[in-house]
């Protein structure tokens, strides 16, 4: 686990999308399964992969690397569906995001987060990797 | 859990249900189906099954946000990610355009 400690520190779940690394909160992360394979919904958004079945339950899988717009990578080797937690907490919904790999767990220190404007991206902060942009799924069901 | 029974169809790339009860008829036209609906109709590339006792959940806020289009619901069958639809309110692409030939036609 990558340190960037210091008091208040939060956990994330480290992942690569395209080009982009992302930070997702540790606790938005209900569970990272090998790609699900997903059908596609007709005359969706291209944040929206389709769907997938997970347990039993139907479920919405998004791209991550179009919800944070970033220039698609190289081949996975092995691909994610990370399983998580979105939307606020009085409506709180699971869902698919489909990224390239899941790397590490790190720690941030809230400080060393740049925010940014309200929306998915909540911010940008550095990692032993390079830049990460910090999600909030919590904005996700938000229009 | 939903006592009602659906009729699970493929069209396109998705799995769809639709309640059997308000399929009004079925024909085959070629390689597809017809489904007949009240004021409405449906052409399905296959008609996979019926279904009972779905458990049907609601759309949700990130479904809604990036596929606009009105539905029932989402469920699982037999192991299908599954789009649950109302008859009186079919999504886009399974409603057929009014230059369709077929459109509208009672197939019973």
């Amino acid at each position: 686990m990558t340190s960037g400690s210091g008091e208040g520190a939060v956990r994330y779940l480290l992942l690569q999308a395209g080009e982009v690394l992302c930070a997702l909160p540790l606790n938005q992360v209900r569970r990272i399964v090998r790609a699900l394979p997903v059908q596609p919904l007709p005359g969706a958004a291209a944040e929206l992969l389709g769907l997938a079945e997970f347990s039993g339950e139907p479920l919405p899988v998004l791209d991550l690397a179009a919800l944070v717009g970033a220039p698609p990578g190289a081949q996975p080797a092995f691909p994610v569906t990370v399983v998580a937690w979105a939307g606020p907490p009085a409506g709180r919904e699971v869902v698919g995001l489909t990224a390239d790999a899941a790397l590490e767990i790190v720690e941030l220190a809230p400080a060393a987060v740049v925010a940014a404007p309200a929306g998915v991206v909540a911010g940008e902060a550095p990692v032993a990797r390079g830049a990460a942009r910090v999600l909030n799924l919590e904005a996700l069901g938000a229009p | 859990m939903s006592d009602a029974a659906y009729f699970v169809l493929r069209r396109g790339s998705a799995a769809w249900a639709i309640a059997r009860s308000s399929v009004r008829g079925l024909a085959r036209r070629g390689e597809r189906i017809d489904l007949a609906l009240e004021g409405a109709a449906i052409d399905a590339d296959a008609v996979l099954g019926v279904a009972a006792g779905m458990a049907v959940t609601p759309p949700g806020a990130v479904l809604r946000r990036y596929w606009p289009e009105p539905c029932a619901g989402l469920a699982v069958w037999a192991g299908l990610p599954v789009v649950v639809v109302n008859a009186g309110e079919l999504p886009a692409p399974l409603r057929r355009s009014e230059g369709d030939p077929q459109h509208g036609r009672r197939t019973h």
